[in-house]
């Protein structure tokens, strides 16, 4: 049985009461979705923990079975899921605290400070970015969501998104660039 | 390898990365899971439980008012006239 049929029985046999199913689907689409959502939030793992258990909970509360034939798999629906998420609540955060405009002119380079607490990591390199950029180059760059898919989860234009991406990755390559030219 | 490839290269691999679960937050889920699925499973609970119990109530109203008033004797003629209305044809008045 492939993984995408085993997951969409789990699935059915989670819904239908059993709670070894219910915990092996948690167990093969929990670390994934918590190390996505950890760098969806930018390391906020209270924030990240939240994303995950509502993502689950979203799915139990499915009223439609799921249909193992169907053109989604069980891992990117729920991908999905966490992704809007964090998405939402960085909006949120964003709002409650006076907010920032969304696609600032001006990426200033980092500083020798930001590089160094960087250190080479790619992953505290994601985390230095600002909200949208890392969401964009995470779903684009790591996850391959195409930048209709993107803008329709982020709520802005096609354009913005290419625009975040291209600017989320020159500015990881800057963070990265100090340390690891004195690396090679 | 330019180190354009070799970035992109690297972000492609994280789609890999996985972090555990800590226990509290991978039993929360478990939890809910329980909690989901046990509403899920409700209406068909009430409705095999709750089918006799409406089916009996409808018998008594429209076949023994008797039985009803001796259980409960004191019926003021407003409630009266309200079980006559519901359960129609059978004669409660003439029970009182």
């Amino acid at each position: 049985m492939s993984e995408a049929r085993e997951e969409a029985a789990w699935l059915v046999a989670a819904q239908d009461g059993d709670g070894r199913a219910a915990a092996a689907l948690v167990d093969r689409l929990g670390p994934k979705l918590l190390a996505f959502a950890l760098r969806m939030t930018g390391g906020d793992r209270p924030a990240a923990e939240d994303i995950v258990q509502e993502a689950f909970l979203r799915l139990w509360s499915r009223t439609k079975r799921w249909d193992p034939d169907g053109p989604a798999r069980l891992s990117t629906w729920m991908g999905r899921v966490v992704a809007n998420l964090a998405i939402d609540r960085a909006r949120l955060a964003k709002r409650e605290s006076g907010g920032e405009p969304e696609l600032d002119p001006i990426d200033p380079a980092p500083s020798v400070e930001d590089r160094l607490a960087v250190g080479g990591s790619l992953e505290a390199a994601l985390d230095a970015l600002p909200d949208r950029q890392r969401q964009a180059v995470l779903l684009r760059l790591v996850h391959g969501y195409s930048n209709t898919e993107i803008a329709e989860m982020m709520g802005c234009g096609v354009e913005a998104v290419e625009s975040l991406t291209a600017r989320g990755k020159r500015r990881l390559s800057q963070l990265l660039d100090e340390t690891e030219v004195g690396d090679v | 390898m330019s180190e354009h490839h070799r970035l992109e290269d690297r972000l492609v691999a994280l789609e890999e990365a996985a972090e555990p679960l800590p226990p509290s937050l991978r039993g929360a889920i478990l939890t809910d899971a329980a909690e989901a699925n046990a509403v899920r499973g409700l209406p068909w609970r009430i409705w095999l439980t709750g089918l006799p119990a409406a089916l009996a109530g409808l018998w008594l109203g429209l076949a023994q008012p008797a039985l009803v008033l001796q259980t409960v004797p004191d019926l003021s003629g407003d409630d009266v006239a309200l079980l006559e209305e519901v359960f129609g044809g059978a004669s409660w008045d003439l029970q009182q």
